[in-house]
């Protein structure tokens, strides 16, 4: 691994949120090198992991680009071919603006308002419920 | 040459209702197609009711062979089963969605396990269905 890797890597943490689910939290701009190295990490710890759901939370990105949905919807669709479902959660105003104006069509991504109802989603995703336990 | 094309084949087994295509070689495009002939005249035989094709053995999967793999499993469920494609890796997902592959609604697993496990749930169900 490059030196180059490693930093993406610290920048890029991928947090299991339980068995089969993963969290990917992206934070600041993402040009199309680190969104090629996410793709990358973010695949190699769906095999890894044996991951079922990824969970892409995108609030810390402040402007999404037509170059960067590609990236995310390419993140996506290879995720569905490893068999893995992917949820975006935390869509700015502003980004979900844009990408409507910048015809960006999100295919079959499931789109969360926020990284609560994406955990809830993912949860159901893989045969689990949350709820409250009656004292 | 042709002879020894001819003498490679892809194994396969019934688990459980269903069959199980390991493909552990590198592909060509010829095997894939015998291997496509090969599991559907093993479906026509009955008593099949779920396919898995691995494919976590192919390091190399091109968008040709890739869209023979994913038809076979089309094919299958044309034939009254589910078919899953199971184990493509992180290097194959991402060369396949760069070259603009298309699934078309078969679905995908990340290991075997994981795509015998999908199909249980269909052969429980089928079961279930019949016993009422």
């Amino acid at each position: 691994m490059t030196k180059e890797m490693k930093e993406i890597k610290a920048s890029t943490p991928i947090a299991v949120v339980w068995e089969g689910i993963l969290l990917l939290p992206i934070i600041g701009i993402i040009d199309s090198k680190r969104a090629q190295e996410i793709m990358e990490l973010a695949l190699e710890e769906i095999a890894r992991r044996e991951a079922r759901v990824l969970i892409l939370d995108i609030m810390g990105v402040p402007t999404v680009d037509t170059a960067v949905a590609n990236h995310l919807i390419k993140i996506t669709k290879a995720a569905k071919l490893m068999g893995c479902e992917c949820i975006i959660s935390g869509i700015a105003p502003m980004v979900a603006q844009s990408m409507v104006n910048l015809g960006i069509d999100l295919g079959n991504i499931i789109p969360c308002s926020s990284l609560r109802e994406a955990i809830a989603c993912a949860f159901e995703t893989i045969g689990f419920e949350i709820r409250k336990i009656s004292k | 040459m042709e002879e020894q094309a001819a003498a490679e084949r892809v194994s396969m087994y019934v688990t459980r209702g269903c069959l199980v295509v390991p493909i552990q070689v590198e592909l060509s495009d010829e095997l894939a197609l015998r291997v496509q002939q090969d599991v559907l005249h093993r479906v026509c035989r009955g008593g099949v009711s779920g396919v898995v094709i691995d494919v976590s053995g192919v390091m190399v999967i091109d968008s040709v062979l890739a869209r023979i793999i994913f038809d076979t499993a089309k094919m299958a469920t044309l034939l009254g089963t589910r078919a899953v494609v199971s184990g493509l890796g992180p290097g194959v997902a991402a060369s396949l969605t760069d070259l603009d592959f298309d699934p078309e609604d078969v679905p995908t697993a990340i290991s075997l396990e994981e795509g015998l496990r999908m199909l249980e749930g269909a052969v429980s169900e089928e079961e279930e269905e019949g016993c009422q």
